[in-house]
Parts: structure tokens; C-alpha cells; sequence
């Protein structure tokens, strides 16, 4: 331990390195310190632990339900076994639902890099937030959720497809299981009855073929369960969206693809 | 086609367990207990934590980020943390909610300096007052306004030139250096107001628990 009367100038560096107030050369000076320095670790703890009351000098505001739906997703895209007491709930709704909402779609433009599971699982949540908080009816928040929360629990099993609109923003994403597929869908306009949407599956060979078709109703996602995959889409390598005309499937698409993903 | 799960809180059939229920809940354990859920890979145990401190540390993160979006993305950086190294609290070292606010605002500054544009050159006197934020106030528990007030109470007992430093650096993000030029002060005299700053503020706020104030647990619990 350093003598108290050669301590002062440590003493201070303590204050800023719990202030993380240092500048990098006395925080390096004084990490090597510390590393032999009780009397300045016990300062550290003291002080960190006044500066943790500080904390809460500001007033305090709601954090949007994102942020809890990020760390979820988080949690699920870590590769990390987890277990919950039930499965996540959606975080308490809010008049700034829909503002979170916008949030998110700005969220996932800009990180870019969310991919695969990651991808799906904040879509999944933060959706399943948005949704519940808008309908009305409890039977269907009720249902909704349960939807929700089982395609949450998938995810661990299935794997993951995120298709992508041409402007790089995810608007969907497929969980493929052995022979079939669940489809999240969230950015499509809505199709008027004389028009369906289409996902289409390419396999290695070049071979497309139709593997559903739907509908989008409203502004909210849709999550089309366990699709039985057509024969002859089994290899399927590239799940792509159009929107044709007419309420069936045409042999091949004829119009442009509106977002696509390798699976 | 398997049946879709209860939804939390649902009347569960009788007999019915759902998959890793916790035979008893988050409530009657503190935040040590809580962590070493988490060590098990308990992802309630995570949201429990952030049922009490969730709040705070994005507060705090807001207020020395000034951006809603970036305090999300320090906010949940902090809890992911957790979640992957949780076996790092060292409780030696003060308690969790010490380590998780200082996480997060260490993480917070790093944040401010790497995004420039972001900082905000605020003077002492605005450090603390309450800004316009599109996040919505919320309504506080008594034991939490009380813990505020008392805070603020100690730091108006401060001299001005100590809460100054204290606040340029905890919430502003500046350095000594920086907090020297801000306030045409010499460093050495910036160095010495920040400790005896951080002593008053240590012997004046002695006493009050750290712990989180109870909170609705964030993870309702289907009955057993």
C-alpha cells in the first residue's frame, strides 16, 4: 500500500477515474496504481458508489418498450442457452407505441448488419409489442400473443431468413423447419382483392416454384404458420415476394421481386 | 401443428408446467440472486434486473447522451453485458447496481466522445435541469422522487465550483483537461475540486441504500 502522505495525487486520480474523467495517459498511470493499491480501491468502490446515487438526479423518464424488446432479442441472437419463466411478454403498451415502432423500422435501417436470428427475433418482438398495443379486441391480443410468443420460441429450432426490399430494409423473415415455413411479414402494403402476394422459392438448379400465397391486411405484420413447402422446393436456396395479380399463384412470377433472401 | 403456449399470466391447465418455470419467482431475491439466475441463463432474471434498474440507467445514459436512440443503444449494450459476462461483478468491489450504473456510464461517455456531434456543451446550471425529451416522464414512486431530491439536495451543498466539475464530467462526458478549459481553471485545481467534491457528496449521501426501489416485476409469472 502507498503511503497516505505520497497518496493525494492518487487520491485525486481516483475521483476521475470513477468520473471516467481521466486523461488517457493519467488513467493508464493510475490503473497501474491501483493495481497494487488497496487504499484506492477501497476510494474507487467509495466513490463509484456515491456517483451511482447520482444517477438518479435526473428526472426520470419511461424508457421506450425498444429498448426491452432490443435486449431480448439480444439475449435470443446470443447463442447462449436461455430459459424464461413463460415466454416474453410483450413490454407494457404505450401512447408511443407507434412512434417506438417508426423507431424500430429506423433502428434496423441503420444497424443494417442485424442478419438472421438477430433479425428475426427484433422484428418478431418488436412487432409483437406494436400489434398487441393496437388491437382493441382482447381474444386477439390474446391470440396474437400466443402466435408471437410460439414463433419466438421457434426460433431456437428454426432457421432464419430475412427478406430484404429493394431498399435494404427488412420486410419480412422466413422460419424454415425441416418441410415447412413460417412467414413474418411487416412492410408490405396492404393488396387490394384483386391482387395476392407470393413467395416464391428458388432452388439450386434455377427452379422457381410457388410456396404460398397471402394476403396483407392491415398495417401490421402477418405471420403466416407453418406453410407446407411444394414439392420441388425442398433445396430451396433464394425465397423471393412478389405481388401478383389475380387471388392465385401464377406458375412462375410476373411481376418484379419485391424482396428477397438467401436462405 | 403444435398448440401455441399460454400466454403469460393465463390460467395454465391443471397439471401443466410450462418449460423452465421457475419453481418460485423473482421478488423474494436480490440482485445477487437475480445474477446468478442469469449466470443459469435465466432470461427473466435479466428482464428483473432491468425491471429495477432499467430506468435509471437509461436515464442516466439520456442524460449525458442527449439522444434517445443512442441512450437505447448504450442502455442495451449495458444489459447484453450482463447478460453475457454476469460472472464479472466482483461484489468486492461495491453492488451491482454500483457496477451496472458506472457500466453504463462509462459506456455513455465513450459514446459522447466517439459521437461529437452529440455532445452537448451544456454550463453546470443546466447540467441538472430538466430538458425537453420526447420520452415521456414518468410517474415516480415516492421512494424514488425522495432519493432524487435527496441527491440534488446534496449537490446544492456543494460549492458551485465542485458541482461544476462534478457535473461537466459525470454528466457532461468532459475530461479534467477539458473541464480545466471549460471553466479557464487550472488542472491541478480542477483535480482537487473533483475529489473533495466527490468526498462531500460520499459523506452526505452515506447511508442511503442503493438498491433499486420495489418494482412490478417486468416478467408476469404463470401460477404454479
Amino acid at each position: 500500500m502507498t503511503r497516505p502522505d505520497a497518496h493525494t495525487r492518487y487520491a485525486e486520480l481516483a475521483a476521475g477515474h470513477a468520473l471516467n474523467a481521466l486523461e488517457p495517459e493519467d488513467e493508464q498511470e493510475f490503473l497501474a496504481h491501483l493495481e497494487a493499491c488497496e487504499l484506492c480501491e477501497h476510494d474507487v468502490v467509495e466513490h463509484r458508489t456515491a456517483l451511482a446515487h447520482l444517477a438518479y438526479a435526473p428526472d426520470a423518464a419511461e424508457p421506450p418498450a425498444a429498448l426491452l424488446e432490443g435486449i431480448r432479442a439480444g439475449v435470443i441472437a446470443s447463442g447462449r442457452p436461455v430459459s424464461w419463466p413463460s415466454e416474453p411478454e410483450p413490454p407494457p403498451t404505450s401512447l408511443s407505441a407507434d412512434r417506438d415502432r417508426r423507431a424500430d423500422r429506423t433502428r434496423m435501417r441503420r444497424a443494417g448488419a442485424l442478419t438472421g436470428i438477430a433479425a428475426a427475433a427484433a422484428l418478431i418482438v418488436s412487432l409483437g409489442a406494436w400489434n398487441v398495443s393496437l388491437q382493441n379486441d382482447r381474444d386477439q391480443q390474446l391470440a396474437l400473443g400466443d402466435r408471437l410468443s410460439a414463433a419466438v420460441r421457434e426460433l431456437g429450432r428454426a432457421e432464419t431468413v430475412p427478406l430484404t426490399g429493394t431498399d435494404g430494409v427488412v420486410v419480412a423473415v422466413a422460419l424454415l423447419y425441416d418441410d415447412e415455413m413460417s412467414l413474418l411479414v411487416d412492410g408490405l402494403e396492404v393488396n387490394d382483392a384483386g391482387t395476392t402476394y407470393v413467395l416464391w422459392g428458388k432452388s439450386r438448379s434455377g427452379d422457381i416454384r410457388p410456396v404460398a400465397a397471402f394476403d396483407v391486411t392491415g398495417e401490421m405484420f402477418d405471420l403466416r404458420e407453418r406453410l407446407q413447402l411444394a414439392d420441388g422446393v425442398a433445396d430451396v436456396r433464394t425465397l423471393m415476394v412478389t405481388r401478383e395479380p389475380g387471388r392465385l399463384a401464377p406458375p412462375l412470377p410476373t411481376q418484379p421481386v419485391l424482396a428477397s433472401g438467401t436462405v | 401443428m403444435t398448440l401455441p403456449p399460454s400466454r403469460p399470466g393465463a390460467v395454465a391447465p391443471v397439471g401443466a408446467t410450462a418449460p423452465n418455470d421457475p419453481v418460485d419467482g423473482y421478488d423474494g431475491l436480490d440482485d445477487r440472486g437475480l445474477l446468478a439466475r442469469v449466470i443459469e441463463g435465466d432470461g427473466g432474471a435479466l428482464e428483473a434486473l432491468y425491471g429495477r434498474y432499467g430506468r435509471a440507467c437509461f436515464g442516466l445514459a439520456r442524460r449525458i447522451l442527449a439522444d434517445e436512440q443512442f441512450a437505447q443503444d448504450v442502455v442495451q449494450e449495458v444489459f447484453l453485458t450482463v447478460w453475457r459476462d454476469a460472472s464479472r461483478f466482483d461484489a468486492s468491489r461495491g453492488g451491482f447496481s454500483t457496477w451496472l450504473l458506472s457500466m453504463t456510464h462509462h459506456k455513455a461517455v465513450d459514446a459522447v466522445r466517439r459521437e461529437e456531434n452529440l455532445r452537448k456543451r451544456r454550463t453546470t446550471a443546466e447540467a441538472l435541469e430538466t430538458r425537453e425529451s420526447d420520452a415521456p416522464l414518468v410517474d415516480d414512486a415516492v421512494w424514488s422522487l425522495l432519493r432524487r431530491e435527496r441527491v440534488r439536495e446534496v449537490l446544492a451543498t456543494l460549492s458551485d465550483p465542485q458541482r461544476e466539475a462534478l457535473t461537466l464530467a459525470y454528466f457532461g462526458g468532459y475530461t479534467q483537461r477539458e473541464i480545466a478549459g471549460l471553466t479557464s481553471t487550472p488542472l491541478g485545481t480542477v483535480k482537487t475540486r473533483m475529489l473533495a467534491g466527490m468526498r462531500r457528496m460520499k459523506d452526505s449521501l452515506d447511508g442511503l441504500s442503493n438498491a433499486a426501489e420495489p418494482t412490478t416485476p417486468t416478467v408476469p409469472r404463470t401460477q404454479p
